[in-house]
């Protein structure tokens, strides 16, 4: 990794207008979610006089059919869905890229059996587990995060291997091992550092999916315990009151939207970054 | 050729079995007994017990597997638990519906997708290219299930164009019918399709234009036009047909948000249903047809990428 | 499988929502009544002229389970068999209104019970409905091998009833021994066609099933699974020929979706949440119609979880306390419109109910005292929710809130609407402190002595008091009429005093039916199946 690198994709992000909207976005959401307890409301409080308000300078988003302040619910909402979408990133990478590293560097029957269990993950109809493991086990933040990243870690295992594959035939790398350096070293010094940009934009783009995914869920109503909620159930609760509460459907849709566009920009312009060969877009 | 092909069937023959011994297990794990399902109030332990033998519930997990298994490549995929019909029968009724619904969703996106991936790739950085770009950003970022209600909203409650749930209006049963019927829902998927399609074209067209048959074609005074839509597409095409490969595998599952947001009477509907009801031979079994769906999607575009570019060797799986 | 207003308690206790049907029975009204005859007189109240022809949908919120009378037991197939299969007779108010059957007379020592068909009655094929089909039908369900869960209802004293032809439109049932409450059973079976079941050997798993042969006013034309059955009008119905051309029961298990397609105009006939009424009423083109099915809905407390802590009166006086009947009723029904508040465990339609009894509420200071006393600290509650369930949801936020006041944690454990079912019924469920509920007993107390008699099959409280128990030993086996209300009365004032349960709302179902229609009320609104007779509906 070298610096070249590091400021070509620097330039890239901020001379691209795209570039710099998602990262404001996605920088405020952040810092929404994180001080979300600023708000004077509480999101789980409940008002039965003040059901299915309009917004208004009150409710910035108006009140849903309990009365909760959905602006406040949204921030904290918006918390539970990042948070969903940033573990699991960092778990399926982390699985993703152990498993493509070690496929790749060791090869053999290693290899062999790490790519028929990668065929197998990706044989099994996602989704329907992911419904089904939310049935049984109980539905918790954590389970979910765990979840969303055991089906979510196959594409960069095998972006990773591939990339492995052919640093392993790079002269440092030989020399290292012809001088019996051990492979855990050489994987640390030499591999891992040079995989970080296809690693990096690969985690960007499973943040995305996570969030999505963790949506659908939601929405399906197989999500968080209420009272808490992320953008996904909000929308679940929303769908009865769209005809005449259509800022309830709006609202968390738009934010999901948002974020998910945002990350899917920002993986793409790191990778335009990374990769200068393929030149500017 | 035909011996890769081969090869790789049979290839997926150990797969299969992974896969399914991984279902099933994942269904015998689920708690919850589903001999309660035939329990009523007034039945005994012993009564219980009984179905429990009789359903061969008492035995232990692999013979149950064995059993399930020799059933099932007889194209007996059992009974569901809550209404007693057989579990094939169920799915292959619903197969039409899914089936259309995806199969009209995926042709439309690949028509529309292939000009606009081949003006946006050929044009850019211009202002089309970024706008078809964002077009493409935002279809593979957008929730299809807020999408879906946001078109159900206007198109049905708001302007009253198009009925807002199901596949028939009762009493009618004409094909354009049917077909108001599957316009949201289609259009909803179609954008979703699409975008990942736009993407895949518009790189495609990016580093075709590089090739130098397209600079001999310029060279000799072909027009733009021409180039695009005779010489580069034809490259991109079959490329793109693989695509349909692999979205094939998502038949089941793909549809299955998008299905429960307009009620469409289909497979994914039928899943949720099971899901919901914990209707344990029912999730099985759609669970083992989409698996099945998903090797076979999976082994088509292989071969179909191999076909297409004879260079890449068969055998890697695709991505 | 959102079935939202009902909770899924009901459902379970299938039997009892069977039971439910025959609603309001054997009130000391003494048989035979043949001036009773009632064959609902034409419209009095109706402002149009009933029209023919059109079409009604209905919306259901799940497959049905069984095309079978023998054995339907859910919500859905009960719904469809009322319009498939007509009865005998039904009891409504305690008045019998008979269909198949002519007279219903028992003998001077109460043990045979004559039954008169009419003449000329037909099946859907045209085949002639005789007394041949309600004694294979009897003879049935008496089976063992035919698994229909009637059986228990037909065994007297341990005997089964015996059912004998006299002739072509007389049966004669002979019962061992003298029971009040074989009205009630006779009330919830149909005949089915013997000619087409004589020669399964399993009716349950018979494919007849999936083309079923009634005597109703609408007969089977089409199913499809997922979307809907479509019944079409049977001319040779013998209270004349029904106005509608045909019924069609749409199957909508999203109830947002349902709720967007009633507003669209795709469904013409639906239960209601209260939390939508108020959407579905500004549209103006609903009739909105608010019924009892005689439900009580209560807070659980399970006095069995492996904190045993519920096991104290003074702890379930105390949680009771700390809410409040009124802000809960307005929480999750929006109104006393569509839920009376309910203090006792009889339901109001039932015999000897009485609300007039101890009750608990809306004072939190009084709890924080009672907790105290109680040396309770600290206190962690585990409230199992059926998600998806609009009531449920809303008390479960409801008790959360107001419990914390108090310094009460709850803990919400929403769960899939099956595995709330499971864990609710499930005698050995111990991770769960708190349920949102509810039951549909019918009219005589005695049902309900399988609630709250110690270890009986459905006390899913696990609540046990020897007085209660030789309270409702008293009560069924009281002869007396004034003794055995005061037996109740009794009942009534200890297990409010007990707490067991908070009860909180006698609920009402809450129907919309689209203003086209006419002639609702000759159809009768009936508990669990929307409509007694929809041969009486027709298009304005």
């Amino acid at each position: 990794m070298n610096r070249s690198k590091w400021r070509n994709v620097r330039n890239e992000l901020f001379s691209n207008a795209f570039g710099i909207a998602a990262l404001s976005i996605l920088a405020i959401f952040t810092l929404a979610a994180a001080f979300a307890f600023l708000s004077p409301m509480d999101p789980n409080a409940l008002d039965i006089t003040a059901k299915l308000q309009p917004p208004s300078l009150h409710h910035l988003f108006g009140t849903d059919d309990y009365g909760r302040d959905y602006f406040t619910r949204a921030l904290y909402g918006g918390r539970v869905s990042l948070m969903v979408g940033f573990a699991s990133m960092i778990l399926s990478t982390g699985i993703g890229a152990t498993i493509g590293i070690v496929s790749g560097y060791f090869g053999g029957w290693i290899d062999n059996l790490l790519m028929r269990l990668l065929e197998v993950f990706l044989s099994i109809p996602s989704f329907l587990v992911l419904l089904l493991l939310s049935v049984f086990l109980s539905p918790s933040v954590g389970n979910i995060i765990v979840i969303i990243a055991f089906l979510m870690w196959m594409n960069i295992a095998r972006i990773v291997r591939a990339e492995t594959l052919s640093l392993k035939t790079r002269e440092y790398v030989l020399y290292a091992r012809a001088s019996g350096q051990n492979s855990f070293g050489i994987i640390l010094k030499h591999i891992l550092p040079n995989l970080v940009p296809v690693i990096i934009v690969g985690a960007t783009n499973n943040i995305a999916s996570a969030i999505l995914m963790e949506s659908s869920l939601s929405f399906l109503g197989f999500g968080v315990q209420p009272p808490n909620a992320t953008w996904g159930s909000m929308l679940n609760n929303a769908q009865s009151y769209v005809v005449n509460s259509p800022n309830l459907a709006l609202f968390p849709g738009l934010l999901i939207l948002l974020t998910v566009l945002s990350f899917n920009i920002l993986g793409d312009i790191l990778r335009v970054g990374f990769e200068p060969k393929l030149g500017r877009r | 050729m035909r011996q890769l092909i081969a090869r790789r069937l049979l290839q997926a023959i150990p797969l299969l079995f992974v896969v399914s011994v991984v279902c099933f297990g994942l269904v015998k794990l689920a708690p919850g007994d589903p001999v309660l399902s035939f329990v009523t109030p007034n039945m005994h332990a012993e009564d219980i017990e009984r179905i429990r033998h009789n359903l061969g519930l008492d035995q232990p997990a692999y013979v149950q597997y064995y059993h399930w298994l020799m059933e099932c490549l007889s194209g007996n995929l059992g009974y569901s638990l809550v209404n007693h019909q057989p579990v094939f029968d169920q799915i292959v009724d619903r197969i039409p519906a899914t089936a259309g619904l995806m199969g009209i969703s995926i042709a439309l996106a690949i028509l529309i997708a292939i000009p606009l991936g081949l003006i946006a790739g050929s044009n850019r950085n211009r202002f089309i290219d970024k706008a078809i770009n964002l077009f493409a950003y935002i279809g593979i970022s957008v929730p299809t299930f807020w999408l879906g209600i946001l078109a159900i909203y206007l198109f049905a409650i708001k302007l009253h164009w198009l009925p807002s749930m199901g596949m028939r209006t009762i009493g009618q049963n004409s094909a354009w019918d049917i077909i108001k019927h599957g316009i949201l829902p289609c259009a909803v998927l179609t954008f979703g399709f699409l975008a990942s399609y736009l993407r895949y074209i518009r790189s495609g067209t990016i580093s075709q234009l590089k090739e130098d048959y397209v600079q001999i074609q310029y060279a000799f005074g072909s027009k733009k036009s021409t180039v695009l839509f005779r010489h580069v597409m034809k490259h991109i095409l079959l490329p793109v047909i693989t695509l349909l490969g692999l979205s094939i595998g998502d038949l089941v599952t793909g549809a299955l948000v998008t299905e429960t947001v307009f009620s469409w009477p289909g497979i994914g509907s039928l899943g949720m249903t099971a899901v919901r009801g914990m209707d344990y031979p029912v999730i099985l079994g759609i669970t083992i047809f989409s698996a099945l769906l998903l090797v076979f999607g999976n082994l088509l575009a292989d071969i179909l990428y191999g076909v297409a570019d004879p260079r890449i060797k068969l055998g890697e799986v695709s991505s | 499988m959102r079935k939202k207003i009902f909770g899924i308690a009901a459902v379970t206790l299938l039997t009892l929502v069977v039971s439910a049907c025959s609603g309001n029975n054997n009130n000391g009204n003494t048989a035979s009544n043949g001036d009773n005859t009632a064959q609902a007189s034409p419209s009095a109240s109706g402002s149009s002229q009933p029209k023919d022809g059109g079409n009604l949908i209905i919306a259901v919120g799940a497959d049905p389970v069984i095309l079978n009378p023998n054995y339907a037991g859910d919500r859905v197939s009960l719904t469809i068999d009322q319009s498939l299969y007509a009865p005998l007779f039904q009891v409504n108010n305690g008045v019998k209104t008979f269909y198949l059957a002519d007279s219903l007379t028992p003998s001077a020592d109460n043990l045979t019970y004559t039954l008169k068909l009419k003449s000329g009655l037909t099946w859907h094929d045209g085949q002639p409905l005789t007394a041949d089909d309600v004694v294979f039908t009897f003879d049935k369900i008496l089976d063992e091998k035919q698994n229909s869960f009637f059986r228990e209802n037909l065994i007297i004293g341990g005997k089964p009833i015996q059912v004998v032809k006299v002739d072509d439109t007389t049966v004669d049932f002979k019962l061992p021994q003298v029971s009040p409450a074989f009205e009630a059973t006779l009330v919830q079976l149909t005949p089915i066609p013997k000619h087409i079941f004589e020669k399964e050997d399993n009716i349950e798993k018979s494919t007849k099933n999936a083309a079923p042969i009634g005597s109703g006013p609408f007969k089977f034309k089409e199913y499809k699974t997922g979307e809907y059955v479509t019944l079409e009008r049977f001319d040779n119905y013998f209270a004349g020929k029904p106005h509608l051309d045909s019924v069609t029961y749409r199957i909508a298990k999203d109830t947002n979706a349902a709720n967007l397609a009633l507003q669209n105009g795709e469904i013409n006939v639906k239960y209601l949440d209260p939390q939508d009424v108020g959407t579905i009423e500004a549209t103006k083109n609903f009739d909105i119609l608010p019924y009892s099915e005689g439900r009580l809905a209560y807070l659980l407390f399970n006095e069995n979880s492996d904190t045993g802590v519920l096991g104290k009166k003074e702890v379930r006086q105390a949680i009771s306390y700390a809410l409040s009947r009124d802000e809960l009723i307005a929480t999750a029904y929006s109104s006393k419109d569509y839920a009376d508040p309910a203090k006792s465990f009889v339901t109001p339609d039932g015999l000897f109910h009485t609300n007039d009894v101890p009750s608990f509420d809306n004072d939190a200071d009084k709890a924080k005292q009672l907790l105290e006393a109680a040396g309770v600290k600290n206190l962690k509650l585990r409230f199992i929710v059926s998600s998806g369930n609009k009531a449920q949801e809303a008390a479960s936020l409801y008790v959360q809130q107001k419990l914390k006041a108090v310094g009460i944690t709850v803990e919400l454990k929403n769960m899939d609407a099956s595995a709330y079912g499971q864990k609710f019924v499930d005698p050995n469920a111990k991770d769960f402190e708190l349920a949102y509920a509810g039951y549909i007993m019918g009219y005589d107390p005695d049902a309900y002595s399988i609630l709250y008699k110690t270890n009986s099959t459905s006390n899913y409280t696990h609540y046990s008091n020897k007085e209660v128990d030789a309270l409702f030993v008293q009560g069924a086996g009281e002869a007396d009429a004034t003794k055995r209300g005061e037996a109740y009365v009794q009942l009534q004032n200890l297990i409010a005093e007990d707490a067991p349960i908070y009860p909180v709302a006698y609920t009402k179902t809450i129907v919309a039916v689209d203003k086209r229609y006419g002639g609702l009320d000759e159809a009768v609104l009936k508990p669990v199946v929307i409509f007694e007779d929809l041969s009486k509906i027709y298009l304005k």
